[in-house]
């Protein structure tokens, strides 16, 4: 028998001002798996994710967490969640060692400055940046550190569940590449369950083992990594091996 | 020729009184959420104590300089009409009575929504753009708690006190206008001012002072959280946030003033 989903989406449909973003997204994601959330810009991918964390409220359809209707649980899904968002997102008010620590900083589970610096140090480190990073503002940083730094806060305390928002976007091929081993590699090792929102074919390629495309608010394909890459489907094909072109022929 | 729909102005004026209600109805319980928030734990003492040293401390030059003005302006302009009358020795009493009753509080009001709540407004607006709340929620961190209850409480305890000194700088400035320009004898001003200066101008002055500090947080706060996207929404956020701050300043003081007549 298949284990249940983790996270399982119903007949999500979400509008703004009228006009529809997403239609009936039903998807589910099982735990320990890295699934990729593909399609092209503006199709309402980030809109998805935002359902997810509770940050947006569906019109229609609900999100179950263990299967668990995600409004009554909220809180309790949030602190075992780490988020990296598409432009980082960081706090300009805090060195970057508060932003990784963030979460631990206040509250009655807060860690003392020393222990909260340590960490980040070492999150930092395995994100590729020099501990020397720590003590700078996150204005100090360019946009790929800045992104790494985002990426250090997401997996700073070991989350069951990981979201990455176009973690690649803005990136150099070589800072992509080394952004998506990390994220590859995080969730091998901890086993998490992971949703990566993407239209880099790199990126899935390198983190993906399940893809959903969505098209015009709706899901067009879902499947393998495998399926999906030999797939000779006109759009898909023409997605995964020039998106490029695709998103230059439709603007 | 075609005739107008009978129904369409009260349909349009229903809407419009719809859009208005749910707006104020959002204003207010966003008033009782902040509230909530400032009683109930998490608090978060650091922000509480930055926004003290932003809103109190570096408001002080500009409270200082435009109470100091205000107040040797209005010496001034009282003596030109109280010599009128014969009642040029009133214008210490009345100096100080403007000053802590009224000039005093609507002066740091509306140079605190100026110069704080519009740096409120947009430092939120600006978190609102980036993704920084969301990334506040996700990282279980209240927006309410963590940015707006500290600045809220901040203004709301700071602005008595930059009340209670633009007043005694405003009056400071009319005892150096009334020495120096009215011929007035420092020992006669000084005792013209005090011997009508009640109690409960002070308090009605500084309780003036609380309302307005707490006016000019909310409107920074629910501006900047409810700001649109990109530089366009900081900006209309920044904006609606001094005006909004400064009518409600200004329609407040009058309540406020009914209520203490």
């Amino acid at each position: 028998m298949a284990d249940a989903p983790r996270i399982e989406l119903i007949g999500l449909c979400k509008s703004f001002a009228s006009t529809p973003v997403i239609a009936n997204v039903s998807m589910q994601l099982h735990g320990g798996n890295s699934h990729v959330l593909l399609g092209e810009s503006g199709v309402g991918k980030s809109v998805v994710l935002k359902c997810i964390l509770g940050l947006l409220r569906p019109d229609q359809g609900s999100v179950l967490i263990d299967g668990r209707n995600l409004s009554k649980m909220k809180r309790a899904f949030l602190d075992r969640s780490g988020v990296l968002f598409q432009g980082g997102a960081l706090f300009d008010s805090l060195p970057v060692w508060q932003n990784i620590t963030f979460r631990k900083l206040h509250g009655s589970d807060r860690l003392s400055l020393h222990k909260a610096l340590m960490l980040a140090e070492e999150k930092l480190e395995r994100v590729g940046l020099g501990k020397e990073v720590a003590r700078l503002f996150p204005v100090e940083l360019s946009g790929g550190m800045q992104k790494r730094v985002a990426l250090a806060r997401a997996i700073a305390f070991d989350p069951e569940f990981l979201f990455f928002d176009e973690p690649t976007s803005g990136l150099d091929p070589i800072k992509s590449v080394a952004i998506s081993r990390v994220i590859r590699d995080v969730v091998q090792d901890r086993n998490v369950t992971a949703l990566t929102v993407t239209h880099d074919m790199n990126c899935v390629r390198a983190v993906a083992e399940g893809v959903t495309m969505l098209r015009c608010g709706k899901i067009y394909w879902e499947g393998g990594l495998t399926d999906f890459v030999s797939n000779d489907n006109a759009y898909i094909s023409k997605f995964s091996e020039g998106h490029r072109n695709l998103q230059d022929d439709h603007r | 020729m075609k005739l107008m729909n009978p129904l369409v102005v009260p349909v349009l004026v229903g809407r419009f009184s719809l859009s208005v209600l749910a707006r104020v109805g959002r204003a207010f319980r966003f008033v009782a959420d902040v509230f909530m928030a400032m009683l109930l734990p998490p608090y978060y003492c650091k922000e509480f104590a930055r926004a003290l040293v932003v809103i109190g401390y570096n408001s002080l030059p500009i409270v200082a300089l435009t109470t100091l003005f205000t107040g040797g302006a209005l010496a001034l302009q009282i003596f030109s009409g109280g010599t009128r009358f014969n009642a040029e020795a009133a214008v210490p009493s009345i100096v100080a009575i403007g000053m802590v009753r009224e000039l005093g509080p609507v002066l740091c009001g509306l140079m605190i929504a100026g110069r704080v709540g519009s740096a409120i407004a947009a430092e939120i607006a600006t978190m609102r753009v980036t993704d920084q709340i969301d990334a506040l929620e996700t990282l279980s961190t209240n927006p309410l708690r963590y940015l707006v209850a500290p600045r809220v409480a901040a203004a709301t305890l700071v602005l008595p006190c930059l009340t209670g000194i633009g007043d005694i700088i405003g009056i400071l400035g009319g005892y150096l206008v009334g020495t120096t320009r009215l011929n007035f004898s420092p020992a006669e001003y000084l005792d013209h001012t005090m011997r009508f200066l009640e109690t409960g101008d002070i308090v009605s002055g500084l309780a003036k002072g609380a309302l307005f500090g707490s006016i000019v947080a909310l409107c920074g706060c629910y501006c900047g959280l409810h700001a649109g996207k990109g530089a366009r929404g900081v900006g209309t956020a920044t904006t609606r946030s001094v005006a909004t701050a400064s009518i409600l300043i200004i329609a407040a003081n009058y309540v406020m003033t009914e209520l203490f007549f």
